[in-house]
């Protein structure tokens, strides 16, 4: 991290030996994509000005209470001041997953040298401009990849197992879900998570409790969401809670596993947990990689699974 | 904590054999307001324990659900109104659920109920 230098050798076909930097944008709902020469931009505050003017023409509507892109502004400040964010447990950096519910519409990611599509404004500009390949401004709602999902939402009664700050219930409850409960172990992150949803003018409900030990009744859960523990303390405790969100939601769980388990967590779901239906969502950026240490990224898978109706 | 949240939870303490529903100890009670949406209620009623509901209601000063209800009562505004305020818009704020078994108390404080057990309990 303490140099930026671009590294010159590998990254010479990317730029082609001159004083440009051209890589291609989309936007979600414009017609056409654009060019823009990143060497011209000297941060992400001019990047973000530039491209706001680029598409303004396709947010008309959102402009006025939600300008577009505000929202890497507000992260990039965060990473000026060198209060990267911590990712809590082991799980995702559930503040990164904040700052797409309170930001605007659009995000900006990018394609990075292998082929991952990022949330803009995690590492350095220097390092951003070596590695971007192209970039994309996507509907916030689809970048936590909660979109689009069959209607398991809208006027559902959600559980967030593991809730944390309570990321993915707010993200279901700002989606449409009638009635969000939060379940976590922790009571400090509970307090965040009730902060949060106050911040966000949202309705949450959340108890304190052991998933693995919480008393039920009936099936009123429609749909699970969970980002789990992976285990660095108890290996599989993900597969504990998979298993138990798959005997309490009527209609769906959506959950979050490490790509190196996928073939696991498809044949256990199946196999062992009832589950009727297991499939991968691709459709969304590497929000979830989560950090174990420094430098070192997990890729994350998110599932969409079907429980059996017994 | 909402009245949909109560009715979806119980006790589950080693030994217990129905641990539902959850009696309710109210020191604070709040009121908040949301859309109302009967779609959602009609949708949510036959998954509802009733007696539950109103003896939940109850107990947080709400007297105004009938001691029984069916489906026809569905069409009636009314009874919609009063269902969307009791399962939605009350939230016990501080106080406990208490097992009806063992009498043993989830404290509820900012509206969290703390349903961790006791590793004894497990």
């Amino acid at each position: 991290m303490a140099s930026n230098t671009p590294k010159t050798d590998d990254d010479a076909d990317a730029k082609l030996g001159s004083g440009c930097l051209y890589i291609k944008v989309s936007m979600e709902g414009a017609p056409y994509l654009r060019k823009v020469d990143l060497k011209t931009y000297g941060s992400y505050a001019e990047l973000s000005s530039a491209l706001e003017k680029m598409f303004s023409c396709f947010t008309i509507g959102n402009v006025s209470t939600n300008p577009i892109l505000n929202l890497f502004g507000s992260r990039m400040i965060d990473w000026q001041c060198g209060s990267n964010a911590v990712p809590s447990r082991d799980g995702l950096s559930e503040s990164r997953l904040m700052d797409l519910l309170h930001g605007a519409e659009y995000v900006l990611t990018y394609e990075d040298k292998d082929g991952d599509w990022m949330l803009v404004g995690d590492v350095p500009w220097e390092m951003f401009t070596g590695s971007c390949k192209r970039l994309r401004i996507m509907k916030s709602s689809d970048a936590i990849g909660l979109e689009n999902s069959f209607g398991d939402l809208t006027d559902k009664v959600v559980a967030d197992f593991g809730c944390g700050c309570g990321t993915l219930g707010l993200a279901a409850a700002l989606l449409g879900a009638e009635h969000v409960v939060g379940l976590e172990i922790d009571s400090q992150s509970l307090e965040i998570a009730s902060i949060n949803a106050d911040d966000l003018e949202l309705d949450a409900d959340f108890v304190q409790c052991d998933i693995m030990n919480l008393g039920w009744r009936g099936p009123i859960v429609d749909t699970v969401v969970m980002n789990p523990p992976f285990g660095t303390r108890k290996k599989g405790a993900d597969m504990d809670f998979l298993s138990v969100a798959l005997k309490i939601a009527s209609q769906a769980v959506y959950s979050l596993h490490k790509t190196t388990t996928r073939d696991h967590v498809k044949r256990t779901a199946l196999r062992d947990y009832n589950a009727k239906s297991a499939e991968l969502r691709y459709d969304l950026p590497q929000l979830y990689k989560f950090h174990k240490k420094k430098e070192v990224d997990i890729a994350v898978d998110l599932w969409r699974f079907v429980p059996r109706k017994i | 904590m909402r009245l949909l949240t109560h009715n979806m939870l119980s006790s589950n303490i080693k030994g217990v054999n129905n641990g539902f529903p959850l009696l309710i100890e109210a020191e604070k009670v709040v009121e908040k307001l949301v859309d109302f949406n009967p779609d959602f209620l009609r949708n949510i009623f036959p998954k509802i324990d009733w007696k539950a509901l109103v003896a939940a209601a109850r107990a947080v000063g709400y007297g105004e659900l009938p001691d029984a209800a069916d489906p026809a009562m569905l069409d009636s505004d009314d009874f919609l109104r009063h269902l969307h305020h009791a399962l939605l818009q009350l939230h016990l704020e501080e106080g406990a659920l208490v097992c009806p078994e063992t009498g043993r108390r989830f404290p509820v404080n900012k509206g969290i109920p703390n349903m961790l057990l006791h590793e004894d309990e497990v």
